[in-house]
């Protein structure tokens, strides 16, 4: 009869012959912080596509609405927040790869 | 928490993760990609100077999440795993080896949680609130569980229930 013990005592004796590659610490702690640095990234290109779009659809409206009243500042204010998104986009694209662990 | 004292966790923890992740998901390199993705999210959320006690349970629980989003993406069907070779694992003795295969076979004929909860208690040492915590299921569960694998495992290991 196989009791408690003994059991406990073959899956003891499994997990110390397991001999499982130890990937470097040092990879794991750059892939955590390269990790980290792609959601901060992704949260403020997100941010600022949100800022983009409101402003761009205000300046739509704005125009449909009262085309003879359009300020200029605003519609430059617009391309230049749509720029801001596009470059925000483009610096915050995660890379395709993320750092090999071996 | 200091470099230090993580790198010294880091080196006896790793294994332990390995070792279970292994066991339930059954494939050896998924396991090895699981265990880094969990030390990765560990340190990502800012939980690594957790105290020790509560530490290891943590990470083994990302480890869980990590695993049922390996089976929801379908990369392999869990409830058909029947145990592996044991591949990239050596051991220190042909008895050892034997042995370990004996208790693989009979684990891969439980059901994923049962041999997750098996692994927990009889190779942790975990109690039973532990357990259910990072497998997600309430204590009586755990209980009833690895009643279950235990009954089972003592008739796969060749002893009489």
């Amino acid at each position: 009869m196989i009791d408690d013990q003994m059991l406990a005592a073959a899956f003891q004796q499994a997990k110390a012959a397991d001999r499982p590659h130890i990937p470097p610490m040092a990879a794991i702690l750059a892939r955590a912080e390269y990790t980290r640095e792609v959601r901060k990234r992704k949260q403020f290109t997100t941010a600022v596509r949100m800022v983009s779009a409101l402003s761009a659809a205000l300046s739509v409206l704005l125009i449909v609405l009262a085309p003879s009243s359009f300020p200029l500042p605003m519609s430059m204010a617009t391309v230049l927040l749509l720029a801001g998104g596009g470059v925000a986009t483009i610096w915050g694209l995660e890379p395709a790869r993320l750092p090999r662990l071996s | 928490m200091p470099e230090a004292d993580f790198g010294a966790w880091y080196e006896s923890t790793y294994p332990r993760l390995w070792s279970w992740v292994r066991r339930v998901v059954g494939d050896a390199n998924v396991a090895s990609d699981i265990a880094q993705d969990a030390f990765v999210r560990l340190l990502e959320s800012g939980r690594d100077s957790l105290p020790e006690e509560e530490r290891a349970p943590y990470l083994f629980t990302i480890a869980r999440n990590l695993m049922r989003d390996h089976w929801k993406r379908g990369a392999r069907d869990h409830e058909s795993w029947t145990g592996e070779a044991l591949g990239d694992v050596t051991a220190p003795g042909i008895h050892d080896v034997a042995k370990a295969i004996d208790l693989d076979r009979a684990l891969g004929a439980l059901t994923p949680k049962e041999r997750s909860i098996a692994w927990l208690a009889y190779a942790e040492g975990w109690d039973h609130r532990t357990i259910g915590r990072i497998v997600g299921v309430g204590e009586k569960s755990v209980k009833v569980l690895l009643y279950r694998a235990r009954k089972n495992l003592v008739r796969l290991l060749g002893g009489r229930p």
